[in-house]
């Protein structure tokens, strides 16, 4: 994440420069500087590590339901498969898996309903207390589910891998628009010293600046949402 | 019932604040126009004004059909979520009238008030038209498929080939739907091309601008 918010200082701090060289106005510059600053380090670096956490989190849901439907099929008890598991959850501290050692084995399934807020999270706990409950073979039971968890898991990735691609193109259409900017700055030195006098001309700039910043928030909105199914709040 | 009243009704708003919400934007939106007319008789202001106030009517009213779709596609989602549950109660034995009970617990508002309105439609009519009935609550005709497959599991006694056929269906139906979403994203990433062409053409406003200001300047010394 730190490499993020270095990114965020120097597109902010670019800003204020292209600011500040457009409309020789230093007080713009710094004010643009900081506003995009603020902007980028509250909520832009908020929204991608929201986007990040729920991905991941997406990723070790679908590989716990999988591997623990597997591992239940082959041990046929609970405890035998989710023992399995436990190594996976592990690797995230933020599971406490030492915390709940004391509960059963179904009572663990259920805890992780905490941090597996998805709407498969829930199928998959549904299917193991009927599985709990009135026996079955657990292969033919989550059949569904298992097919509902792949196609949400490639969902996820294509969504992710589209934004992505999205993000890049975006940028580089508004780097072209910053070098038109810049190119009638140098190009036709002489008019922008006589033009830049003109206070429209500075609250023109300041306008630019701030559909830029109105555009990145669109952007952030659209491209850093992740479009996973969560659980209602009726499941 | 008009049909801006059926709409509003439709997507559960009060027909009473919408309309007061739009009264109170025209009012204001009037009043300023009639001082700007009385006090400054700028053509320009009130021209400016105007076009306001219409594309804040327009935003307004278009924002309600917005709503609609996103309910129509929430409605649509959560019976690919509902219908999970259901398969995985009646894949386990459970007959479909006990299955479509088990999975009201797990329904938002509306699916339960549809989903009881089937239930208590099922014991009354034991042909296929209840489930035609709650089929007709969703904007997608696969559903009223999975609905009829599922009637005829009743018909047919829950017979493993009308379970894999209700199987298929419903498999079928999910992969359109989360298609769809892929589309609408992508339609939703693709929009956002504009965003950049808009700051282009806010550049090329202000060279222009400043062009005309300064040949203006040069005709005013000449």
């Amino acid at each position: 994440m730190s490499s993020v918010y270095l990114v965020f200082i120097i597109v902010s701090f670019l800003f204020g420069i292209f600011a500040y060289i457009s409309s020789n106005n230093l007080i713009l510059g710094f004010s643009i500087a900081s506003v995009f600053a603020l902007y980028f380090l509250i909520f832009g670096v908020r929204r991608i590590k929201k986007w990040k956490s729920e991905v991941k989190n997406h990723h070790l849901c679908f590989n716990f339901i999988n591997s623990f439907i597997i591992s239940l099929n082959i041990k046929k008890t609970l405890s035998g498969a989710f023992e399995s598991n436990a190594i996976l959850m592990n690797q995230n501290s933020e599971f406490e898996l030492d915390s709940i050692a004391n509960l059963t084995t179904m009572q663990k399934i259920e805890y992780l309903e905490k941090h597996f807020q998805f709407h498969i999270y829930k199928l998959f706990v549904e299917i193991i207390k009927l599985y709990d409950e009135q026996g079955g073979d657990i292969l033919e039971m989550s059949d569904n589910l298992i097919k509902t968890t792949r196609r949400e898991e490639e969902y996820v990735i294509s969504i992710a891998q589209k934004s992505k691609r999205k993000l890049f193109e975006i940028v580089l259409l508004w780097v072209f628009t910053f070098l038109i900017l810049l190119f009638v700055r140098f190009g036709l030195g002489n008019f922008f010293v006589s033009v830049t006098s003109n206070p429209f001309f500075t609250a023109a700039i300041g306008f630019f600046f701030a559909f830029n910043l109105l555009a990145n928030e669109i952007l952030f909105r659209t491209v850093f949402k992740s479009e996973i199914k969560v659980r209602t709040e009726y499941e | 019932m008009n049909s801006f009243k059926k709409r509003i009704s439709k997507i559960g708003l009060s027909y009473k604040i919408e309309i007061l919400k739009f009264l109170l934007i025209n009012i204001t939106g009037l009043t300023l126009l009639t001082i700007l007319f009385v006090f400054y008789r700028s053509l320009y202001m009130i021209v400016t004004v105007f076009g306001l106030l219409l594309t804040i009517n327009y935003f307004v009213y278009s924002n309600y059909k917005k709503i609609e779709t996103i309910q129509k596609q929430s409605h649509i989602d959560e019976f690919a979520k509902i219908i999970a549950y259901f398969e995985v109660f009646v894949g386990n034995g459970f007959n479909v009238y006990t299955s479509f009970s088990k999975i009201v617990e797990y329904a938002s508002p509306w699916m339960k008030h549809h989903l009881e309105t089937l239930i208590s439609n099922i014991d009354d009519d034991k042909t296929v038209g209840p489930f035609i009935i709650f089929s007709n609550n969703f904007d997608n005709r696969t559903i009223e498929n999975v609905m009829v497959s599922i009637y005829q599991m009743i018909e047919e006694g829950e017979r493993n080939s009308r379970l894999t056929q209700f199987k298929f269906l419903f498999d079928s139906f999910s992969e359109a739907n989360q298609n769809d979403k892929i589309e609408i994203k992508k339609r939703k990433l693709d929009n956002l091309n504009a965003l950049p062409l808009i700051g282009a053409g806010i550049v090329t406003a202000i060279v222009i601008f400043g062009v005309i200001t300064i040949v203006g300047d040069l005709i005013n010394g000449l």
